[in-house]
């Protein structure tokens, strides 16, 4: 076993078999020897306390409550010291000279970093070791940015590249999903600029041509395809953000084709642009069904339902009455509840049929 | 390969940031290697940027004007013809098809492209600026039919360009840097990037289409510790406030076309007279 998401799931596995030994005994089914359910217990003991030294793992329900509250707390926290930085620097940076303003900027990553390290080396949980994590990104955006302000510099796509860089390496250290949220944003940004000045737009102007995002998130989306044994978490965040921005951009030019490259009239591009949203929308539930990624197929589901709800929306506001209009949007609901469930039970058969064949 | 990344980490963070600054000041010593000329701006041309309590930096706000020649029609109304002509704007990478496309929404969805800009301060397309509106004013002033409000008007326009508007013009665009400077040799010339846009207007009877330079790529100048204190004390002007500009600044443009600042000298009260001249009747 050589990643947390394993451990825990084998502990939560001891804990669901006790639990259902408990419950057979109770019913009377069989009756373990006491001998053998000290041995039980005893090696189960030492499994579960061993996982806890070298994985942090959450032993209880309550445990897991608790991690999540961390989790929670580490998050905001991070957020919160790196906006107070932010606002720090600016509301006393006109009181320094340039040579302090530049020693301070390029020091606070720096420092930042070693604080990381320091973390990183005595925390187990790895807690504040995320939060000082978050802290160098930010300190490390300050860093390029008002140093271009300060010294007057042409701004330049390449600084997405280097703090998704940055954030990218500092994630798979801490092993930090929100780090990795912010290296897939600034790295889909700075290939979405590139594109754009492949394609003779300067390249601040990138987000006005959503095509611009289509290759940054397919290429995002084949590394979700990758195995990622000591991070078992970070290919679902691939996923899911490449989705994410491959299906917002669909969604704009569904809506606002004058922002497409494509020389076609308005009309004729939102209604191509409104087909793709829903085949690919449907088309990820379909692929990320046969794979089994659970968030895929969420995201998939939600733009699916982003897509149909807002063409009923241009279809029927107008002149509908609004009960109608509701009521057609409940059972439109109720008709993608039945085709989940039809799909359900298909998966569920699939397995069963599979498990068969396996014994 | 995770694995080494994992081991190496802390001494791949650590060269990102060292590596990425080192590579900021050598850019910023490039810009500031070689000859650059000086030139000296006002507020006129470098107004203070919006400022908010929470921000102790200040900069100012490149305003640079095209002049455009106010001609009469055979239609009857008035054209706005500048340099930045249809002619010119092909000749800078828009596309026939850029031009002309007919719907108004995707027309305007015709993305900006990146030139460079000839920047004249205090020069001829001033003075021709300047001369337009002396003789709108004195076209005003003789016609009987024009009311007082009309003329006071008319007067308070021709004190805007004689005392507020910018004298900063860009008076020519290329694709080629050093042709652009080959065709400009002058002291009161510097060079920019800019974004240029096509625009357009319809008459009864025709479109007339052309372009607008939306913006300089770099458009305002950081203003350093101390000389910033100084100008952090004067009050914010009204954007229509007619008055003579209380500073001057003198910057020069560097290699990468990056302004470097220089120095600030503020106005004492008897150079700076602030006034707006009342219409004579």
């Amino acid at each position: 076993m050589d990643n947390k998401n394993d451990a825990q799931a084998r502990a939560e596995q001891i804990a669901a078999f006790n639990r259902e030994l408990q419950q057979l005994e109770a019913d009377q089914v069989f009756h373990l020897p006491e001998s053998d359910v000290h041995k039980l217990n005893q090696y189960h003991s030492t499994l579960v306390d061993d996982l806890k030294t070298r994985f942090d793992i959450d032993a209880t329900q309550t445990e897991k409550q608790l991690t999540i509250g961390m989790k929670i707390a580490s998050f905001f926290g991070a957020l919160a010291f790196s906006a107070s930085i932010f606002f720090l620097f600016y509301q006393y940076w006109g009181l320094f000279s340039t040579v302090v303003q530049t020693v301070t900027l390029v020091s606070f990553p720096l420092a930042m970093l070693g604080l990381t390290y320091i973390l990183c080396v005595r925390e187990d949980s790895g807690y504040f070791a995320k939060i000082a994590g978050l802290l160098t990104f930010a300190c490390f955006v300050l860093n390029l940015s008002m140093l271009g302000q300060i010294y007057n510099i042409t701004p330049s796509p390449n600084a997405f590249a280097l703090w998704g860089l940055l954030s990218l390496v500092l994630a798979y250290r801490l092993n930090a999903r929100v780090l990795l949220v912010f290296a897939i944003l600034c790295l889909a940004g700075f290939l979405s600029a590139r594109m754009g000045t492949w394609f003779g737009v300067y390249w601040i102007s990138f987000g006005d041509r959503p095509e611009n995002f289509f290759i940054p998130a397919l290429l995002l989306f084949t590394v979700g395809h990758y195995k990622h044994t000591h991070y078992p978490s970070f290919p679902a965040v691939y996923r899911v953000f490449a989705a994410i921005i491959l299906l917002m951009s669909v969604l704009m030019l569904a809506h606002w084709s004058a922002a497409s490259y494509l020389p076609f009239n308005n009309e004729t591009l939102e209604a191509v642009y409104q087909v793709l949203g829903f085949a690919l929308s449907a088309g990820l539930i379909w692929y990320a069904t046969s794979k089994g990624w659970n968030d895929s197929i969420n995201t998939g589901t939600v733009f699916f339902t982003i897509f149909l709800y807002t063409k009923f929306y241009d279809w029927w506001w107008e002149w509908m009455p609004k009960y109608l209009f509701f009521l057609v949007i409940a059972v439109s609901s109720v008709v993608i509840l039945f085709i989940f469930k039809k799909l359900r039970s298909k998966y569920a058969s699939s397995i069963e049929g599979s498990a068969n064949y396996a014994r | 390969m995770l694995d080494k990344l994992q081991q190496h980490s802390f001494k791949i963070l650590f060269a990102i940031i060292v590596v990425t600054n080192a590579f900021v000041f050598a850019n910023v010593l490039y810009n500031r290697s070689g000859e650059a000329h000086p030139i000296v701006l006002t507020e006129r041309e470098l107004p203070l940027s919006w400022r908010d309590n929470e921000n102790s930096g200040v900069s100012l706000q490149f305003e640079f004007r095209v002049f455009y020649q106010k001609v009469k029609n055979e239609d009857g109304g008035l054209d706005r013809i500048s340099w930045l002509s249809y002619e010119k704007m092909l000749a800078l990478g828009f596309s026939k098809n850029d031009l002309y496309v007919e719907d108004k929404e995707r027309y305007k969805r015709v993305l900006p492209k990146e030139v460079y800009v000839a920047l004249e301060y205090d020069g001829a397309e001033y003075q021709k600026s300047l001369a337009q509106e002396e003789q709108r004013f004195a076209l005003v002033k003789e016609d009987e039919n024009t009311g007082p409000q009309k003329l006071r008007y008319a007067q308070r326009e021709l004190d805007q360009e004689k005392l507020g508007s910018s004298r900063l013009f860009a008076i020519d665009a290329e694709l080629d840097l050093q042709q652009l400077k080959q065709k400009y040799n002058q002291d009161n010339v510097f060079f920019a990037k800019a974004l240029v846009r096509p625009d357009y207007s319809v008459y009864p009877y025709r479109t007339h289409r052309y372009g607008y330079l939306e913006s300089l790529i770099i458009e305002s100048i950081n203003i350093p510790y101390p000389a910033n204190t100084s100008l952090n004390e004067l009050e914010p002007r009204r954007y229509d406030d007619i008055e003579s500009p209380r500073y001057e600044v003198e910057l020069s443009i560097g290699r990468s076309l990056e302004p470097i600042f220089g120095s600030l000298l503020l106005y004492t009260e008897s150079e700076s007279t602030p006034k707006t001249t009342e219409p004579s009747s």
